[in-house]
Order: C-alpha cells, then structure tokens, then sequence
C-alpha cells in the first residue's frame, strides 16, 4: 500500500459510514467527521519534513496492503480469543478492531461505570458531548488525528460517576485482529471521569495474528473538577504493528491526572499526549518509559498547556534503546499568558544499549507569563561501568549486572503504576525484554 | 598450609604507567594484614587489581587464591570463590534495592558453591541478624542501594554486605576514609565479629587510627609499588609519630 492508497482509505471509510448513515449525514457527530476528512485530505500523510514528524517516518507503516473490508470490522465473534494478555482483577471492556464488544465487557453493578457508543444519536441526546468533541486537539495540525475522526466508526464513551472511587481499575483492552489480512483500525475513546471521581484507567493495545496491523487511535480524557483519574497506556504490540495514538486531555479545577506511557515493543509507535490545564490548582503528572529493541521505534510527543493559574505539571520519562531501535521524545510546555504561578518539571533519560541505538529528545519551553517555575532536563548515556563493576565484585555476571541496572533504571517509572498486578507484569515483560531477572522479593 | 593468598613479584599499572612494582605478600587464613603507605603509593591499585577492575592492566608477576591463579577469573568470578572489597566508594545504584540486590548476589554465590537459592523468609531473617552487626535500620533495605547514603552508612553497609557474602578474604579499600570516630568504631567492631581461622582480611589504610580497632597480626608499608618494610602492629604506631620520611630514607640507603 503507498501513501495515496491510505489516503484513498480514509476516504472510503468515511464514505461507507456516511453511507450506512441512511439519509441522516446531517447530525453533528457526522459534521465533525467531515470536517476531519477535509482536514486530512489537505495535510495528506506527513513525511519527516513535517517538524513534528522529523523523526518518525511513517511511510513504511503504511506499505502494507491493509485490506478495507477488514478494517474497523471483527471477524466472526467466537472465533477469536479477545481476551486481553493481562489478566487482571479489573472492570473490563473490549474493543475488537475498533468496535466495543459490549458483551464481552465487565462492569460494575452500581452504575458507576456508564458505557455509551458515541454516535450522532447519542450526542443528540447529550449536548455535552460537543463540548467533550470541541476539547479535542485540532484536527487541523494533528493529520492522524484527522483521520481517526473521518474513519471512525461507532467511538465509546466512558462516564465515571461523579464523587465514584473504582475500587478495581477499568482496563480497556483494544486488539487488532490480524489473523486474515493486514488491518487498520481507529479505535475512538473518551473518558470522562466525574467531579471528585477517583479511578485507574488501563488501555493495553495490542495486535494477534501474523500479519500488520496499523492502528490510528484517539483517546479524550476529562478530568472533572477535585477527580484523580489515573491512566495507564501499555503498547507491548508485534513486530508488524503500527501504533499512532493520541491522548488528549482536560484537566478542570484541583483535579490531579497522572499519565503512565509504557512502550515495551512494536514496530512504530507514536503516543502523543496532550494534557491542557484549564481551570486553577489542576494538576497532571506524566511518566513515560520505552523499552525497545531490534527496530522497533518509539516516539512521544507530550504537550503540557498550562491555560489557568495555579497549576502544577510535573514529566519524567525514560528510554532504554537496544540494537537498532530508536526512540524520539519532544516534550513541551508551554505556559499562556494567564498562568501565573506555574511550576512545570520535565525530565528525560536515556540509556543507549547498543552502538547503533539511537534517541532524538527536543525538550521545548514556550512561557508567556512571568510568575512561573519551569525546567526541564535531558540526559542521554552509556550504562556506568562503575556500578557494574561493583555489582560483578558481589558475585553478579556483568551481563546481568547490566540487565539488572537497566531494568532499575526503567523500573522506577513503572512504580507509579498504581495497580499491583499489573505493575508486576510490566515488570516481569522489562525484564525479559533485557534478559535479566526480575525480583520476587517482598518486604 | 597453602596460603589463602600469595603474590609474587606483582607489576602492573593503568594507562601504561607502572604503579606496582614488584609486590610481593603472602596472607594466610585467621590472619590480618594492614598495608600502608603515602599517598601514590599503589595501595588502591593493589586492591583494585586483586578486585579485578579491567582498566588495570598485570605486566608480570602471580596472585594465587586458594591456590588457584587469581587473575585469569573475571571479576565476579572471584567473588563467588570467596574474595570480597570493600570499596572506598561505594557506588550508589538507582532502583536496586539494597535487599533485592543482596539476594541475586547472596544466590549467585551460592550457585556457584552448588547450593540452593535461599528462600525469601530465612534470607530476610539472615539480613535483618547481619545489620545488627553494623547497626543498620532494616529500612535501608528496601532504598535503593546506596543512593543518599551517608559515608558511614555506605561504609556500614560495605561490611553488611562482606557479613552476608561470608568470603574468606576480604580486602577493605580504605574503609575508614570519612567515617566519624562512632562509624569507624561501628564498622571496625563489625570486621572483628566476623574475623575467624578460616578467614582473612587485607585491610589498606592511610592512618593507624583504624588499626586501633581492627589489630592486625602484620603491618606492611607500601612506598613506590613495592612493600618497602613489614613488621607487627607496633609499626602502625611508629608510622603514626614518625610519618613516611624514615622509611624514604632508610630504604634509598639500603
């Protein structure tokens, strides 16, 4: 497949929506479809002169020959195993090549949890969807995001009750079904947790069967005032996947988000994640770790926009870079004009593994008012000898010293997890990935 | 007796320079050796060549261990058959919990005698009897290792670890360098709960002030690569009053 024939995918795919629409294409889910499909069709794909697409080519994601009458739908129910990797004690829901499989989902009896389709009868139905629809980053800069929008089918929404605390976190298991063809899919998703909610969010992506995948996805995440949602993004996908996804975020007054971005593997993957600050004393925390090996790429593009006074961000991310692989990281933060009293943090480490690994970081700070605290770091190393040395002199190989200082390394992001289980898991899977061996011991 | 270790006519250095000279030193096990000497003298190259760090590099000479050549075994190698440095500064090593990375250690080690792994429950116990030694709080072993340790807490923790490894040669890297007179009191009485007849100790020091505590059985001083005089205790004494000078001068006469 070239770039055109994506492009001509996109296109179709909104025109056999608009078809099944029988008549109605006037409703405004549908508008803002349109206007994504024109959006889209001006950018057209970005190449590596797109400055915010330097680093990340993803032409070779798109030669595959991704079959449209695969894309957006799941093959027959029952015939495949749905069932997410992680195995965790946690409310669920399934999205199949980009469709909810309601059926197979979990959710918790009291209502706390609301799971809608988001479809032009529903935002009828709820006006406040367009206000959630309008807090979505521009799909005028964003070209992937302008895609997902024209693609996307049915999205889902998910409504945590106001003043809820999840005792279990809800894990969104979003799948690729790959089995018969290469696929695309544009999972669509938005969250909104309620006034004072507190809940842990965990969306795993990842593909089963042998042949590409391509995934286009769009998360919109609300935090409603004094809420303290969590969210965890875990990609542990498959050599011929591709993962473009964009998170983008509102956090409302003394609301306190943290964003934990796990990339443990997958041919290209591309998190963008963008969190605004839009009412006072709101708060969002990120963390980021990327673990890859072979040729697999990863990139995060974070975006911190402090819009209102009194707000705190705080943005820590690593990378661990092995073989071939390369990883891209561009934070930036920018501070308006009325955000007063600002502290912002950022930092950003890397280990390269091998000679031949590579990292681009361009931090950027953009600040328009004069009463902040901002900084950012960025470093880029080799593993200390010294430390391995020490390790080897207790009686540790130097291969497994360097694992086991590696794996530290990366472990302390995946500590701010906050589900136990799970955070064991990624662990056990960093490990592996390094070949070192992971720790059992409990205090 | 077979020594536990002997070296002979040891010369080696870093970057092309020659630091040891031709060192010679014979230990036997339930024995203490204190090695000193000034400034430049070679004593931390000494200990990093028997500790094998792969920047030194050996020109000539041999280190039997146990009777077995020392040098050819990479690092970790001679840690599992029993050789253990304490170093001068300890590294700190972000995310490695003091416990988790006593346990991989403690485990290989045993491995490698063909025991089995610990299980968690005595491994935990035997922790917590061993830093009583060195009155450590069992809260440092769940921060990472050494990371905003204190110098003595590091030090404490150099013989927390030496008690939990059980070697049967220990070469402490001037363990007293920083330490307060509480610590290095702490640290020496550590060292001397754990001496016994199957084991020995290399302890290389600037100043007499440790031996005070850990007393050795001999005293060599260390000039120019070489061990230039050897003697009992008393010597640390007369190296403490009268300096190096002396020996400067006595050893370009002889």
């Amino acid at each position: 497949m070239s770039v055109e024939y994506f492009q001509q995918l996109v296109t179709e795919s909104f025109n056999k929506i608009e078809s099944q629409l029988n008549g109605s294409a006037t409703g405004p889910l549908h508008a803002v479809r349109r206007k994504a499909l024109e959006a889209f069709q001006r950018q057209g794909v970005p190449t590596t002169r797109h400055e915010e697409w330097k680093y990340t080519n993803v032409l070779p994601s798109l030669v595959a020959d991704y079959s449209l009458s695969l894309q957006n739908t799941p093959e027959v129910k029952g015939s495949i195993d749905v069932n997410p990797r992680l195995s965790l004690d946690a409310y669920q829901l399934h999205i199949l090549n980009g469709q909810l499989q309601i059926e197979e989902s979990t959710l918790p009896e009291d209502g706390s949890i609301e799971v809608h389709l988001l479809t032009d009868t529903f935002v009828i139905a709820h006006p406040e969807a367009q206000d959630w629809l309008a807090t979505l980053s521009s799909v005028n800069t964003h070209p992937f995001v302008a895609a997902n929008t024209a693609m996307m089918d049915a999205g889902v929404v998910v409504r945590i009750s106001a003043g809820a605390v999840l005792t279990k976190p809800l894990h969104i298991s979003i799948v690729s079904d790959a089995r018969n063809g290469n696929v695309v899919s544009t999972p669509r998703i938005v969250v909104v947790v309620g006034g004072q909610a507190e809940c842990t969010i965990i969306e795993e992506y990842n593909t089963v069967g042998e042949n590409a995948s391509l995934m286009s996805t769009v998360t919109q995440l609300i935090a409603g005032r004094n809420s303290k949602p969590t969210y965890v993004k875990l990609i542990d996908e498959s050599a011929l996947a591709s993962h473009i996804g964009h998170t983008s975020a509102v956090v409302h007054a003394n609301a306190s988000l943290t964003c934990v971005t796990l990339c443990l593997g997958g041919k290209l993957t591309r998190n963008e994640l963008e969190v605004r600050l839009i009412e006072s004393a709101a708060e969002v925390l990120l963390y980021g770790v990327s673990v890859l090996t072979d040729n697999e790429l990863a990139d995060n593009h974070t975006l911190v926009d402090h819009v209102a006074p009194h707000c705190h961000s705080e943005e820590e991310y690593k990378g661990v870079y092995d073989g071939r692989s390369t990883g891209v990281f561009n934070g930036k933060i920018m501070v308006r004009p009325d955000a007063q009293k600002t502290t912002a943090y950022q930092s950003s480490r890397t280990v390269l593994l091998s000679a031949s690994a590579q990292v681009n970081t361009k931090p950027q700070l953009e600040i328009f008012a004069d009463d902040v605290k901002c900084s950012h770091g960025a470093t880029c190393g080799q593993i200390d000898d010294e430390a391995v040395f020490y390790l080897q002199s207790r009686g540790i190989s130097y291969e497994d010293a360097r694992a086991l200082i590696v794996y530290a390394f990366a472990a302390e992001i995946v500590d701010h997890v906050p589900n136990d289980a799970l955070r064991s898991l990624v662990d056990r899977r960093i490990a592996e990935k390094l070949g070192a061996h992971p720790f059992d011991i409990d205090l | 007796m077979t020594p536990l270790l002997e070296i002979k006519d040891l010369h080696a250095g870093i970057e092309g320079r020659e630091i040891l000279q031709g060192v010679t030193l014979t230990v036997y096990a339930g024995e203490v050796h204190a090695i000193m000497g000034p400034n430049g003298s070679g004593k931390s190259t000494l200990a990093s060549v028997l500790a094998g760090r792969a920047e030194y590099e050996v020109k000539s000479g041999t280190v039997l261990f146990n009777g077995q050549e020392l040098l050819e075994l990479a690092p970790e190698d001679r840690a599992r058959q029993g050789l253990f440095m304490a170093f001068q500064y300890p590294v700190e090593i972000p995310g490695v919990s003091t416990a988790n990375f006593l346990k991989t250690a403690v485990n290989e080690v045993r491995k490698s005698r063909g025991q089995q792994p610990l299980e968690p429950a005595p491994f935990l116990a035997r922790m917590r009897e061993k830093m009583k030694l060195v009155e450590m709080d069992a809260s440092f072993l769940s921060r990472s290792l050494n990371e905003g340790f204190s110098g003595g807490e590091k030090k404490r923790n150099e013989i927390f670890q030496m008690a939990m490894l059980e070697p049967v040669l220990s070469v402490m890297d001037e363990t007293d360098s920083g330490l307060d007179i509480d610590a290095l009191r702490i640290v020496a009485e550590g060292v001397n709960t754990l001496r016994s007849k199957e084991n020995a100790f290399v302890v290389i020091t600037h100043y007499q002030r440790l031996l005070n505590y850990i007393v050795p059985d001999h005293v060599h001083v260390l000039m120019n690569g070489r061990i230039v005089m050897s003697g009992d205790k008393d010597l640390a004494l007369e190296l403490e009053n009268r300096g190096y000078d002396w020996i400067r001068t006595d050893t370009v006469e002889a």
